[in-house]
């Protein structure tokens, strides 16, 4: 790579940790919210019992 | 279409279809990046910088085709006010701005060995900072109003608005002089790269949008169920004063 190297590399490396950073925090929110969803579904299942 | 429209019936497709694009997202972006750095030839006039253009043009041409996508679903939301509609556009927003600030700081590090300077107010490079701008305002609406029907609105018409920008970055290189190069794959008469260098390039492109459509799956099956979320603590909190 050479004298370029120093102008390449940043490309490389900014592309694969903003993508996957990126990725990662949208795939973790989805995970949490899907669990956030399944817990007030339990407590309203618990509610719907006491009836 | 319509009936994929359903939030139930989207989850229900999109669980079925995200594993597969993350893996196929994986696999080609391996391939097309490794392949930039190491396997394509060098070019005989720009050496091994040319190798920026692996991430750089497809990072360009997403930054605008989200925005179009954005600007679409903004108008199908706008038309026919369907929420996902207005959730997709706003699940793709964050995505877009990614791509675009991609897009600036890999052109910048293009710039330094190619024209000797990181930036220069030239149609091009000035039209894709206004299109940052324009995601940043977006994004900035989404976050300042509360009413989320309200917002939606607004949104779509920031979106719609700054379409406009669009053809002015595609065509910049044709209307004005600039120092940025015209087009070399999407032009009349087929692209002027060699295939050695045209391939790797094709599937960084094929890689970044199956990376787009994993993603923008994984952000609005969370905001769908954001909804769920909020409707489900009302039901809650209504039966919680009925019990006391």
């Amino acid at each position: 790579m050479g004298e370029y190297a120093i102008f390449v590399w940043p490309c490389y490396i900014s592309v694969v940790i903003l993508l996957a950073g990126l990725g990662y925090t949208s795939w973790t929110a989805k995970k949490k919210a899907t669990r956030k969803l399944e817990d007030l579904k339990h407590q309203l299942d618990q509610l719907d019992s006491q009836d | 279409m319509h009936k994929f429209a359903n939030p139930a019936r989207f989850l229900r497709i999109s669980k079925i279809i995200t594993p597969w694009c993350f893996i196929l997202t994986v696999v080609s972006m391996a391939v097309g990046l490794y392949w930039g750095l190491f396997i394509a030839p060098e070019d005989y006039q720009m050496g091994s910088a040319y190798r920026i253009i692996f991430v750089h043009v497809p990072a360009s041409y997403m930054s605008m085709f989200v925005y179009g996508f954005m600007a679409v679903a903004s108008a199908v939301g706008i038309i026919w006010k369907h929420p996902l509609a207005d959730q997709s556009a706003r699940a793709a927003a964050p995505i877009g701005a990614i791509f675009t600030a991609l897009a600036l700081f890999t052109g910048s590090l293009w710039g330094k060995p190619m024209w000797g300077t990181y930036w220069i107010w030239d149609a091009r490079l000035t039209s894709e900072l206004v299109l940052l701008f324009l995601y940043f305002g977006y994004l900035g609406v989404w976050e300042a109003i509360e009413d989320t029907a309200k917002a939606a609105r607004v949104a779509a018409i920031v979106a719609l608005v700054g379409a406009i920008n669009l053809p002015i970055i595609k065509f910049s290189v044709d209307w004005w002089n600039t120092l940025h190069q015209p087009a070399s794959i999407m032009k009349s008469g087929g692209a002027s790269i060699h295939p050695e260098m045209l391939w790797p390039l094709l599937i960084c492109i094929l890689a970044f949008n199956l990376y787009f459509v994993t993603v923008i799956l994984w952000r609005i099956e969370n905001l769908i169920i954001r909804r769920q979320i909020r409707g489900l603590q009302i039901r809650l909190a209504e039966e919680g004063q009925n019990h006391g």
